[in-house]
């Protein structure tokens, strides 16, 4: 993993191919959605090392091969990215959602937050869709004519997502998507 | 980056490739999971220390447990090279003993989690009146304790903090060639330590004479027999098969008992199903297999006459005359530290000290080649060491 840091091609080739993109196409009730990464146990030890080690060398491994590409598919859009827990934020120095995807040099919008602080891990499907209903929006400010893209590091039920769209919604953007880093694959 | 100077506090590592840059703050990338809290000092006591073994040690052992002894009293680091299984562990109780009556901070390291579990029930029942502590990944509320068993990967928990540390299987893999936990280990040293190992390499015995330390031999409990050297015959998939039944009849005759390792578990039913309609009595087990444990008492117990297994079986099992077969040995997920363990299987009993161990495989590739190379050269140093022994 050392060889992350070589700043002309980040990742190198024997790390890279430990990595298993898979670009999957979904929908998200009418809303197109795109995965990059399959959440298996390489994607979940490098975020772990991320989130929990706080290594933010890490942030630009997951999308540096594709970043181009991302950028020109996503030009005109400007990114929302999923809340997490303030004294999580705080303690790491960093919000890894946001250094993830800051390497597409997209405009960034962090208007969503956590009412209250809770592991998403610790929960279920349904309590996690009772926990949505504590996202707030931190501005009224309307999104009128613009074009939003949520993102997320893993996408698991979905409920997170969905909560962010409702409330989006509101605000009257012009089209939503959604670009996840990873999604769990369920049989 | 340019230059700079940044040592890792904690690590001391200061290669620019592994240091990471957080709102400009050096930060160490190589020892970054290694961070939890640290063990509370705690002061020295004199403690009543009774240790009760079902056996006696045998001459040698207690003869090594002595030297052990006294060089700790005299402040010298040990080495005690004996091979898996001769006894190693029970050499260090009465230095144990001795350290912790004297209220030292004693602890006990293996690289790997599933032994220092299995460690530490041995010492739970061998130090009955003290406290153990059993620390690994996962594992890791209680910190102190009279003797603390733990992961060397848990070592950062306690700088400078042991006056005896032994470690034990540094030759295993996580440890060996691993720069953080080869600083941890020195770094939670405050006093000596006893380092064990079965196939120590030349170089490193040299480098530990050196600093002065001292080293121990234990072959008397061990045969003195060389490693079984694997046989290769390079043959396509189908005529694999044959040759594994071939092999289970000779061997079947001759009343030995047989492993047949395979790499995956969808191989490993495949095998037994088609062998199963020649030759009866056998079985397989895998890692979802029900009832393992069962199955592999009733093959230690001569109710099952051959065996068929992934790589669950790799480590930690002792049969009397059991011989191996690899099949299709050229698969990946076959490393040569695994061969080796594979190997090593064979003939770990006295009484039957020699065994065979076949490689069926569709071509030579590295990883078997190294194997082979590996027990070869283990074997010369082995017969080297004796001939300086005696």
């Amino acid at each position: 993993m050392h060889i992350f840091f070589n700043k002309h091609y980040c990742v190198c080739e024997k790390c890279e191919n430990k990595l298993h993109p898979l670009f999957l196409k979904f929908r998200i009730g009418n809303i197109d959605a795109l995965a990059l990464y399959k959440y298996d146990e390489e994607i979940r030890t490098l975020l772990y090392q991320l989130k929990g080690c706080y290594d933010i060398e890490l942030a630009e491994v997951f999308l540096d091969r594709f970043k181009d590409e991302l950028h020109l598919l996503y030009h005109d859009y400007y990114l929302i990215p999923a809340p997490s827990s303030k004294s999580d934020d705080e303690e790491r120095e960093f919000n890894h959602v946001q250094v993830i995807f800051k390497c597409l040099n997209l405009p960034m919008l962090p208007i969503i937050e956590k009412a209250f602080d809770y592991k998403q891990v610790e929960l279920n499907a349904k309590a996690r869709k009772g926990a949505i209903r504590s996202l707030k929006l931190n501005s009224k400010k309307s999104l009128y004519g613009k074009k939003i893209l949520i993102i997320d590091d893993v996408y698991t039920t979905g409920a997170t997502v969905l909560g962010m769209i409702e409330l989006i919604k509101s605000l009257r953007p012009k089209k939503i998507k959604v670009l996840v880093m990873s999604k769990t694959y369920l049989k | 980056m340019g230059a700079f100077s940044f040592i890792c506090p904690i690590c001391g590592n200061s290669d620019e490739n592994t240091i990471g840059k957080r709102n400009g703050k050096y930060y160490c990338r190589k020892c970054i999971s290694f961070r939890g809290q640290e063990a509370a000092s705690t002061e020295e006591q004199e403690k009543d220390v009774v240790w009760n073994l079902n056996y006696e040690l045998t001459e040698e052992q207690a003869r090594l447990s002595e030297d052990l002894l006294s060089n700790y009293q005299k402040r010298i680091n040990s080495l005690v090279y004996a091979v898996c299984g001769s006894g190693k562990t029970e050499i260090t109780l009465r230095v144990i003993a001795y350290a912790l009556s004297k209220g030292k901070k004693v602890g006990f390291t293996v690289p790997r989690r599933d032994v220092i579990i299995e460690l530490c029930d041995r010492f739970r029942n061998i130090f009955s009146k003290n406290t153990v502590a059993l620390v690994y990944g996962g594992n890791s509320k209680i910190l102190t304790a009279d003797l603390i068993c733990c992961t060397t990967h848990q070592l950062y928990r306690y700088p400078r903090y042991f006056d005896l540390l032994i470690i034990d299987e540094i030759d295993a893999f996580p440890f060996q060639d691993n720069e953080v936990l080869n600083t941890f280990f020195r770094r939670s040293v405050k006093g000596n330590y006893i380092m064990l190992s079965a196939t120590p390499s030349r170089n490193f015995i040299d480098a530990f004479k050196k600093e002065g330390g001292h080293v121990l031999e234990l072959f008397s409990r061990f045969h003195r027999y060389p490693l079984p050297v694997p046989e290769v015959f390079v043959l396509p998939k189908i005529i694999q098969k044959i040759k594994c039944y071939r092999l289970i009849k000779e061997y079947l005759k001759n009343g030995k008992f047989i492993f047949v390792f395979t790499p995956t578990i969808k191989i490993c039913e495949e095998l037994f199903d088609s062998l199963n309609f020649f030759i009866r009595g056998g079985n397989y087990v895998h890692s979802k297999r029900k009832n393992r444990e069962r199955i592999i008492k009733d093959f230690k117990d001569k109710k099952i006459k051959y065996l068929i297994t992934t790589a669950v079986l790799e480590r930690g099992v002792t049969i009397k005359g059991l011989q191996v077969i690899v099949f299709q040995a050229n698969h990946n997920i076959y490393s040569s530290d695994s061969l080796i363990q594979i190997a090593g299987r064979v003939g770990r009993k006295k009484e039957e000290p020699e065994g065979k161990v076949i490689f069926l495989t569709n071509e030579n590739n590295v990883e078997i080649e190294k194997c082979i190379r590996t027990i070869e050269g283990a074997n010369k140093n082995l017969q080297n060491l004796f001939k300086t022994h005696t």
